[in-house]
């Protein structure tokens, strides 16, 4: 046998070495994020079959809550845009949403209020965004201006009682419904249909954010974050880019709250306060700001606590929940995520 | 004579800061295929001329034009678009991304982000990755953040960034600020290779730098043109030396 070749072969052998041990590392990682889907995803598909009623009808608000987290994540996380009127728009596609199927009742009626309650939300950004993001206004100012426009409408639903029940509120709002024609015409009620349904629209929330923030405009959205200017000496128009991003995210913000109106069946001019804007920054921040999965576990973790402790101690847990909130920004200012990944 | 293509031209350019002149009604020139260095003590204006011909400010007066057409007054993202390149002075990259990833989202640029949004990734780009990352000598660490990259490997990135964004016209704003020796003598070789197959302009305040480079050295001085021409032509200039190179003892 030729020597030669066997030191070839050898060679060869030696240079594919490195090569087997990438495969596996590839297959490591890819058994870490299986095993983390293999214990989670049982757990919240058996969920209502362990506890009861109610809390599943709790979990419904929870999970329409983590999609909202997901949309915030996507303008502050990884745009790096703070808006502190983000329930505004999560409120705004609950009306929206709400507004169609109470008036429209038709074949189709859940299809055309999701688009509502998508659409209307997103124009509003875009408008907000083609004054403010051309007109160079951002960081704190921008977030002021988002502060004020939640503000005004909060006060708008306030006011026109006839169309949004004032005060009081919209109830009852038609469920949702999955309609194909000719086949047929489900009407989504009780909690465990609901809550299988939201987790199915949280799954796909999460996958639909994934793919963009891993595609080349979540890099772009990502390089926005970092350094603006140099952005633009690459022949980005960077007011449209931010605009983009800033639409995006509120269309998906509107979409959450247009999925809350029917699944929860009443809303009130509280969607669109301070109060849930700082709510749902509150879950993204301990969640861990610029990671998807942080987004959810925040919303989920931070809803979930609450529940027991208002529960447990009726005075002391808001005190403990503000204690808590004040710990994990000063200790781990990157929230969970943030800090398991380090 | 035919008088030879003009890439960039800047005709009674001024640009005033308040009661300061930064660029005195310039008129400068550069032809196709030149390497040009510009030098000059700090505040001669160098930098500025490189914001007005950007768009990163609008002149007071005069006119800038690329290849015969009156860019005055664009956007950066404008005038990047129609093929002006520019490195900043200090690394201006981003330093959160991989480096593979710096070099992506500079070569998307003219895309723009609708086509970036409605398309997925042009995987095309990948295959002229490996051979640019190694022409800038970062292969070795392309999966790296831009941050732990050093100073030099970092003012390297965004030259790499640069020529991936294809531009015809480039501008460099002093490529070796901060460099080690050797990494100043790599980048002479890195500006020869590149420069070879674009017109570009470097702004350099080292004169072993520009000795190494340059074909044509302008030498600017309160705003204005003091003198133009070969460096050892310029270097014998009386007022050269004066302002700038300093007296020789004799």
């Amino acid at each position: 046998m030729n020597l030669h070749s066997v030191t070839r072969s050898i060679q060869k052998l030696a240079s594919s070495v490195p090569k087997l041990t990438q495969a596996s590392v590839g297959i490591g990682r890819l058994g870490r994020i299986s095993l983390v889907t293999l214990l989670v995803l049982p757990l919240a598909v058996a969920f209502p079959l362990m506890v009861g009623r109610f809390q599943v009808g709790l979990m419904v608000k929870f999970l329409i809550f983590a999609m909202f987290a997901l949309s915030l994540d996507l303008l502050w996380g990884y745009g790096g845009i703070l808006s502190l009127g983000h329930a505004g728009f999560f409120g705004l596609g609950a009306y929206a949403t709400a507004l169609v199927l109470i008036h429209f009742d038709g074949p189709g009626a859940t299809y055309l209020g999701l688009l509502a309650g998508m659409i209307v939300p997103a124009l509003l950004a875009a408008l907000l965004g083609y004054f403010l993001f051309y007109g160079r206004v951002g960081g704190m100012y921008f977030a002021i201006i988002t502060l004020v426009v939640s503000t005004v409408l909060n006060q708008m639903v306030i006011t026109f009682i006839e169309f949004t029940g004032g005060l009081n509120g919209l109830y009852p709002i038609p469920p949702l419904t999955i309609y194909i024609p000719g086949l047929f015409d489900l009407e989504i009620t009780g909690a465990a249909p609901l809550y299988y349904s939201m987790l199915i629209c949280l799954v796909l929330f999460f996958l639909f954010c994934r793919k963009t923030v891993n595609s080349g405009f979540g890099r772009l959205t990502r390089a926005i974050k970092d350094n603006e200017t140099r952005v633009e000496y690459f022949g980005y128009n960077l007011a449209n880019g931010k605009i983009a991003v800033f639409c995006l995210s509120c269309a998906l913000a509107g979409l959450a709250g247009g999925l809350y109106a029917p699944a929860i069946g009443f809303i009130s001019p509280d969607l669109l306060g301070i109060a849930m804007t700082t709510e749902v920054l509150v879950w993204v921040a301990v969640g861990g700001k610029g990671t998807l999965t942080g987004a959810i576990l925040g919303a989920l973790l931070v809803n979930l606590i609450a529940f027991f402790l208002s529960g447990q101690l009726v005075n002391l847990w808001y005190l403990i929940m503000g204690m808590f909130l004040v710990a994990i920004v000063i200790f781990r200012p990157k929230g969970i995520m943030g800090y398991l990944r380090e | 004579m035919e008088r030879p293509r003009m890439v960039l031209e800047t005709r009674d350019l001024t640009k005033q800061f308040g009661g300061v002149v930064a660029v005195n009604e310039l008129n400068y020139a550069v032809e196709e295929g030149e390497l040009r260095c510009l030098i000059g003590t700090n505040g001669a204006g160098k930098t500025t001329l490189f914001n007005l011909v950007t768009g990163a400010l609008k002149p007071t007066s005069g006119e800038v034009y690329f290849r015969g057409v009156n860019i005055t007054g664009l956007s950066p993202h404008q005038i990047c678009r129609m093929g002006i390149g520019r490195k900043f002075q200090s690394p201006n990259i981003f330093q959160e991304l991989s480096v593979s990833d710096n070099i992506r989202v500079a070569a998307q640029g003219k895309s723009g982000f609708l086509g970036l949004a409605l398309h997925t990734y042009d995987e095309t780009f990948e295959d002229q990755l490996p051979p640019l990352l190694k022409s800038i000598r970062l292969y070795e660490m392309k999966d790296l953040r831009a941050s732990s990259l050093s100073h030099g490997q970092q003012q390297w990135l965004e030259i790499g960034m640069v020529l991936a964004n294809h531009p015809s016209l480039l501008l460099l704003d002093e490529p070796t600020a901060g460099m080690t020796m050797a990494e100043t003598r790599e980048t002479v070789g890195l500006i020869r290779d590149i420069s070879a197959g674009m017109t570009t302009i470097v702004i350099e305040h080292d004169i072993g730098f520009v000795r190494e480079i340059a074909e044509t050295v302008t030498v600017m001085y309160r705003g204005r043109i003091l003198a133009e021409g070969r460096l050892d032509e310029v270097e014998r200039d009386e007022m050269v030396r004066d302002v700038y190179l300093g007296r020789q003892r004799e």
